[in-house]
Formats: C-alpha cells, sequence, structure tokens
C-alpha cells in the first residue's frame, strides 16, 4: 500500500509539473507572443555512459548500469523538459546502443549546448562502497564546471552519501566547448544502493535531483 | 780531459738505465695478478606498494624489502607481481582485477611499458573510482619508487589501449598522482 500511495503521489507530482510549466509557458505567450523564441534556449545535453557491447559496472543483482544510467537519462529528459519550458534535452543515446565517446563530445558541442552531464553509476572491488560522486576535468577551459557540480552536490546529497568532488584526465570531458561534468550516481557493486537503483521512485528523485541542480545553474549563469 | 768527461757522463747515463730498468722489472714481478672483487652486493631495497583504504578515497601505503638484481626490469616485474597479489595487511583494498597476469614488461626513456593479460579489462569492477585506484597504483607504485621511471604506459595483450573501464584516458603515458595518496 505505501509503494502505491507513493507511486500515486509520484504520478501527481509528475502531472503538477506538467501543468504547471506548461500552464506558464501558455501564459507567457498569451501575454507576450515574442516569449516563443525563449523556449527551449538552453539545450541540455545528458549522456548516459557505456551502452552496447559497453555494459559498464555490473552489480550482484544482474544490473547492468548502461541500462540503468539510460532510464535514468530518459526521466531526467522527461522531468526538465516539463519543469522549464526553456530547456531543451538531447540525450547521447536514447537505446542501449553503443557511441563512441568522441561522437558524444561532437554531439555536445554541435548542437551548442549549454551544459554537459554525464551519467554513470561507480564500481569497486568491496560491496562496502556506497554515495556519489562529481567528477569534472578542467575548470579553466570549460569555466562553470565546478559551479554546476556544485549544485548536483547539494541536490543529490538529499538522497544519496556525498563522496565529494573530484578532478580527472577524463577521456572525453577535456575536449567539452560548454561546462560538463560526470556523475557517479552510487555503487552498482553494492548490493544495497543497487536494489535502489533498480527502484523507479528512487530513479525519479535522482532525476528531480538533478533536475534541480540544472536548473539553479541556468538560474545563475543563464 | 773532455773525451774523459764524456765517457763518464756516459756510462753513468747507462748505469741508470740499468738500475731503472731493473727496477720496473722488479716492481711487476712483485705486483700481484690482477683478482675480480667479489660483487659488491648492495643492501635490499624498500620498496612502497599502493593499495587502496577500506573506502577506496585514496592509496595506503604497504611497504616491504627486495634483494637487488642486476636488471631493472626484473626488478620492477617483481614489485608488480607483489601489486597483483594484493596487499597482506588487514583492511587494505586490492586494485588489480583477478586473475590478471603480468605479461611483460618494457622500460624506454623513463617511461615504463607493463603489459597485462586481458583479464585486467575483463573482470574489472568498472566505475570511474574504480578505474582511478586500479591505473594511479601501478603508476604511483613504479614511479615513486624507481628513480628510472617518470611515468606509465599501460598495455594490455600487446597493445596501447584507450581506457580500462570507459572513464580514464589512457593513450598518452601518466604521471604519478600525489593527491591520492593517504597519510593514514
Amino acid at each position: 500500500l505505501d509503494v502505491l500511495s507513493l507511486k500515486s503521489e509520484s504520478f501527481t507530482q509528475k502531472m503538477n509539473l506538467i501543468t504547471r510549466g506548461w500552464g506558464i509557458a501558455i501564459l507567457i505567450l498569451l501575454l507576450q507572443p515574442s516569449a516563443l523564441c525563449l523556449m527551449g534556449r538552453y539545450t541540455i545535453v545528458i549522456d548516459p555512459g557505456h551502452g552496447g557491447e559497453d555494459k559498464g559496472g555490473e552489480g550482484q543483482g544482474g544490473s547492468i548500469e548502461n541500462e540503468v544510467v539510460l532510464s535514468i537519462a530518459k526521466r531526467l529528459k522527461y522531468e526538465l523538459e516539463a519543469r522549464s519550458p526553456e530547456v531543451k534535452v538531447l540525450l547521447t543515446r536514447n537505446k542501449d546502443h553503443f557511441v563512441p565517446i568522441r561522437d558524444r563530445i561532437s554531439f555536445a558541442n554541435s548542437n551548442d549546448a549549454f551544459l554537459f552531464l554525464s551519467l554513470h553509476t561507480n564500481g569497486g572491488p568491496i560491496s562496502s562502497l556506497k554515495g556519489f560522486e562529481v567528477w569534472y576535468y578542467n575548470e579553466g577551459r570549460m569555466g562553470g564546471s565546478r559551479r554546476f557540480g556544485e549544485f548536483i552536490q547539494e541536490e543529490l546529497r538529499k538522497i544519496l552519501v556525498d563522496r565529494g568532488m573530484k578532478q580527472e584526465r577524463f577521456l572525453f570531458l577535456k575536449k567539452l566547448k560548454m561546462p560538463g561534468v560526470l556523475v557517479e550516481i552510487g555503487f552498482i557493486t553494492n548490493p544495497l544502493e543497487e536494489l535502489r537503483l533498480k527502484d523507479k521512485i528512487f530513479k525519479e528523485r535522482i532525476a528531480h535531483a538533478l533536475s534541480s541542480a540544472i536548473l539553479r545553474y541556468i538560474e545563475e549563469k543563464g | 780531459m773532455k773525451v774523459k768527461a764524456l765517457r763518464w757522463i756516459l756510462f753513468g747515463s747507462i748505469l741508470m738505465g740499468v738500475i731503472f730498468a731493473f727496477i720496473i722489472i722488479h716492481q711487476k714481478e712483485e705486483r700481484p695478478s690482477y683478482i675480480a672483487p667479489p660483487p659488491s652486493k648492495e643492501p635490499p631495497k624498500k620498496i612502497v606498494l599502493y593499495f587502496s583504504c577500506p573506502e577506496m578515497e585514496g592509496f595506503v601505503p604497504e611497504s616491504f624489502w627486495i634483494e637487488r638484481k642486476q636488471d631493472l626490469v626484473d626488478e620492477v616485474k617483481l614489485v608488480l607481481n607483489r601489486l597483483i597479489e594484493g596487499p597482506k595487511g588487514n583492511g587494505l583494498v586490492a586494485t588489480i582485477p583477478p586473475k590478471t597476469r603480468l605479461r611483460e614488461l618494457y622500460i624506454s626513456k623513463g617511461i615504463a611499458y607493463p603489459d597485462f593479460s586481458r583479464e585486467f579489462i575483463e573482470n574489472h569492477w568498472g566505475g570511474t573510482t574504480g578505474e582511478i585506484h586500479t591505473v594511479y597504483s601501478i603508476v604511483n607504485t613504479l614511479a615513486l619508487n624507481f628513480e628510472e621511471i617518470e611515468k606509465v604506459q599501460l598495455l594490455v595483450e600487446g597493445r596501447g589501449i584507450e581506457t580500462i573501464a570507459g572513464h580514464l584516458d589512457l593513450r598518452r603515458p601518466l604521471s604519478p598522482n600525489l593527491r591520492l595518496i593517504s597519510t593514514r
């Protein structure tokens, strides 16, 4: 019953978001037709990591990273576009197939994205590891990545343990022309976190937290 | 008179030459024949291995001693195999995927090229944290223990690799990462 009530609550939340988001959009359009050009002016590229033969990490319960992050990415797109008509979300892949990393980057660059967010789940040799991490490549070149990461930390901290923001020489982030980060949403190698990552409601909470972080960044820098 | 003096000088010179030659020959005879010195046995070398701490927030050093070998490559291979075996200390976490073997090792111009078997990628647990700990436990262990090694380029089955788990850029040699070393 609890699960059912949570699901119906989440459905109501979703409907409220859509109604509110589009209600505001229609109102703006009625008052000022020029507002039409503001719709979808912020392109956000969401990159579900891995895909196809590159499955990524694997949990003991059979969860596979490329499927988990694709599912979260789709929810995030839905949530973001519902919350703000100014945002247009593009996914680097919308099904389970392999996309070379350089193609993901050129996709974001050629679409002149405002932000790039790569979604992954973490892994380690022991099952007790837990929490999320935010990674960025180079603050100087991409200016804004760190600030974007801080918003993500603040929002995700409400539902997951924060392992901090870290910097490393990543295979792909260095060629991005816009601020971009990689988020490791929990450890798929931890049976408890794997269970949570299977749960639809938990995935919606993650999507909500990430969309809040993106909207906060747009509000500050847009 | 002059002729007499010249004779004395000539006689004296010949006598001096004979004495000098005698001394030299005598010295040569007394010199002991060459015996190769016993190989100087170098003292054992302390090696620090970098394993992950239980929370995988960084590395904790674990040290051991090795007998010095004539060849640097043999020494480095010994150290890498010890890293593959995993930590002996309680609570530390292994960084190399199970069943990984060191196939070969090359060192050239300050860069070490360890060549691992395919299990290095196939049995990896994935994730950014997992990948970073695997890579830098090797790079730090080699570059911080051997002054002849500045950077490390990883090979798998004899070839360069782009990445292990899809995050870190491994197409070029890497320098050690000191930020990951815990002071615990």
